[in-house]
């Protein structure tokens, strides 16, 4: 693949944390060999979902530089950004990817100025020197994202409402004219329609000005309405990325399938049948060698238990399941006792080798 | 019959600072009830006055909380209490055996450094006569397994399990003295759709087993279509509408429930929704007429000068809209 026609590759990017309790080590893989690519030049809002726990957030703090990955690179425009080491370099990446954050009423100091942060921005980035340059470049930002400054200056945090807040905080990621904006869990402190104004925002940003939109969230129902492509984690593996009118109209891996199904729509004609059946420690599935869905997968088998699924191109997407195949032509019998193997409590060293 | 009453509540934030008196209206003359066997939904944005709602109908009323004027009854054995007027040992008998409560984030209401069973024991310490370790123990696991829920968590530290289960744990808690209502502030706004699921599928439950009241406090309209029997709408502070699960789905009258139900997005549709414009109304400042007035695509000059009253429109369906019935809000004292 010519490295010039995509904006962002990710490629086998791993992060291992090693928890230490006495003389057990236990080995988490939060984000397991991720592979992804967003093209240069064809902005697209690209969504990535899981559980807590599923490894989207450290997959994002890598994506920013943040964190430094165990394993794997992430080119971003032709290079290498976990190799930067140069503050110049390091700052000319961060003028190209800015974030947005979760609790926009965390985010912002709150005894300073809302405005505070958007000069920081302008004169850290060297956008000018000029005041009058700087309100010009702010105001500029402010409204694409539907502020004005004249409504921001002088307030404190406090004084915006929550989605206003947020605004400005995509607003300040705007300031520096980014290609792409990381978008970690931005929607989840807000109630329904504060998240779609958000969420309409960004659409906004990718059809007027062309910024490429990572979207992190838990939220199945926004994702598919924003974006173009998605990618569903479960402990740090994707199980299944492609488009987003296939991957959650249609599901193929067992878990997305859960996930799509256990999003309560707003219908109360429509309610679910059936129990669900929940992890009951999240060690547990991280220490599992072979498919991490197993535990709870209703077409398990021992196979699934034993090795790692491969990723299986199918049908415009890849899924990562042993029996992709069978479950797409409706021919995979769930198993033979109509669930899953019993999952005893056991705490999270269960899995671990002494070290 | 009802459990709880709110009759004509207002219950404001007070505070002064530096001679400055500041008043936020955050529950303005609300009226309602929890019926029995059934499961109430309150709905709304966040700062529309839902969990001080919930906080004054749970008595837990704390400065700068104060209640201005109305009263909260609850129906304890065919008697009639008022929890406004009450004194902390009255509150104390019907807490937990007549109402209870799961709070907000109450997945971090567990000690972290107490086994689950030393939490069950620390609960129900005061409440139940004494009984010794193994027979609580005993009891704790019945209840958890009447639940579902694997009894091998009373040996864990919070830590050990998922967040889906201390939640489920809290409940557990909340409904070991089977009481008659259980109240339940955004019982899973921090979770995972599929744990959310499980924690629904754990509420309606109990509800159908024991055949107590759940009131549930969010603003995931989509929990409220899978859970719900009734619906109660709050905006600023005030009742905008009330009626059956189905009824407000089907056919909302309010104009804001209208956007509430309309711009929820769906999987399989892609249409462009929008949600009300603006921002809702400052609720320290005075505030008359119609709530919604300026964020209201069919607002007419009447919506300034009063509020509309709450009038019923059909069989369990209340509104308080001009387009609806040109009925006006009583001030009560």
């Amino acid at each position: 693949m010519p490295e010039q026609a995509s904006l962002l590759s990710v490629k086998e990017l791993s992060r291992v944390f090693i928890l230490r309790s006495g003389l057990t080590r236990t080995r988490i893989a939060a984000v397991n060999r991720v592979s992804f690519e967003l093209a240069a030049g064809r902005p697209e809002i690209f969504s990535i979902v899981g559980e807590s726990g599923s490894g989207k957030s450290t997959l994002a703090r890598m994506l920013l530089g943040l964190l430094e990955p165990s394993e794997g690179k992430i080119i971003y425009k032709g290079r290498d950004v976990t190799a930067i080491r140069r503050r110049r370099d390091r700052l000319a990446f961060m003028k190209e990817v800015q974030p947005v954050f979760q609790n926009p009423f965390d985010t912002f100091n709150p005894l300073k100025k809302v405005e505070t942060y958007l000069y920081e921005t302008v004169y850290n980035f060297g956008m000018t020197d000029n005041v009058r340059e700087a309100d010009r470049i702010i105001d500029d930002a402010l409204r694409a994202a539907g502020l004005s400054l004249v409504e921001v200056k002088g307030r404190y945090p406090n004084e915006l409402s929550g989605g206003q807040l947020q605004r400005a905080a995509v607003a300040r990621a705007l300031i520096t004219q980014p290609s792409l904006i990381i978008a970690d869990e931005p929607v989840s402190m807000m109630d329904a329609s504060l998240r779609m104004s958000v969420v309409n925002l960004f659409k906004e940003l990718k059809e007027r000005l062309g910024v490429t939109v990572i979207y992190i969230t838990h939220d199945l129902a926004t994702a598919y309405y924003v974006s173009d492509r998605i990618v569903v984690m479960l402990r740090g593996n994707v199980v299944e990325q492609g488009p987003v009118e296939k991957v959650l109209a249609a599901p193929l891996h067992p878990y997305t399938r859960l996930l799509k199904e256990s999003v309560p729509k707003p219908d109360p004609k429509d309610k679910w049948e059936g129990e669900v059946k929940l992890a009951t420690s999240e060690g547990v599935e991280y220490a599992r060698a072979g498919c991490k869905f197993a535990g709870r997968c209703p077409y398990v088998q021992d196979a699934c238990i034993r090795e790692a699924p491969p990723d299986v191109e199918f049908d415009g997407r890849i899924v990562k399941c042993h029996r992709v195949e069978e479950i797409a032509s409706g021919t995979a019998q769930p198993a033979q006792n109509g669930s899953a193997p019993p999952e005893a409590l056991r705490s999270p060293k269960a899995g671990s080798q002494a070290g | 019959m009802s459990l709880v009453r709110a009759e004509s509540l207002k219950a404001y934030y007070i505070t002064k600072a530096y001679g400055v008196e500041r008043v936020v209206k955050a529950v303005d003359n609300v009226t309602l009830e929890v019926r029995e066997n059934e499961i109430l939904g309150i709905a709304g944005e966040s700062g529309c006055g839902k969990s001080t709602l919930m906080k004054t109908l749970l008595g837990i009323v704390q400065p700068p909380l104060t209640v201005v004027g109305g009263r909260v009854v609850y129906t304890v054995d065919g008697k009639d209490v008022d929890v406004t007027a009450a004194s902390p040992q009255e509150l104390e008998g019907v807490r937990w055996r007549h109402v209870s409560y799961v709070p907000q984030g109450s997945m971090n209401v567990l000690n972290p450094v107490r086994r689950i069973k030393h939490t069950f024991r620390d609960f129900v310490a005061h409440r139940v006569q004494r009984m010794s370790q193994a027979e609580l123990v005993k009891w704790a696991a019945e209840h958890l397994k009447s639940l579902g829920l694997p009894p091998e968590v009373l040996n864990a530290y919070p830590h050990q399990l998922s967040g889906g289960m201390k939640q489920r744990v809290t409940i557990a808690l909340a409904t070991l003295l089977k009481p008659k209502v259980i109240f339940a502030d955004e019982p899973t706004t921090a979770l995972d759709v599929i744990v959310q699921r499980g924690v629904i599928q754990l509420l309606s439950r109990i509800q159908r087993e024991e055949k107590n009241s759940l009131v549930l406090v969010t603003h995931d309209m989509g929990v409220h279509a899978h859970l719900t029997h009734r619906i109660v709408i709050m905006y600023a502070g005030k009742v905008i509408e009330e009626g059956s699960t189905a009824k407000i789905f089907s056919a909302p009258q309010h104009p804001y429930t209208q956007y509430l139900i309309g711009s929820l997005p769906v999987i399989g549709d892609k249409e462009y929704r929008v949600s009300a414009p603006g921002n809702p109304p400052r609720l320290d400042r005075p505030l008359t007429g119609c709530r919604f007035v300026d964020r209201c695509p069919k607002a007419m000059p009447q919506c300034r000068q009063a509020a509309p009253a709450l009038v019923e429109t059909g069989k369990d369906h209340k509104v308080a809209c001009f387009l609806v019935s040109p009925e006006e809000e009583k001030e009560s004292a």
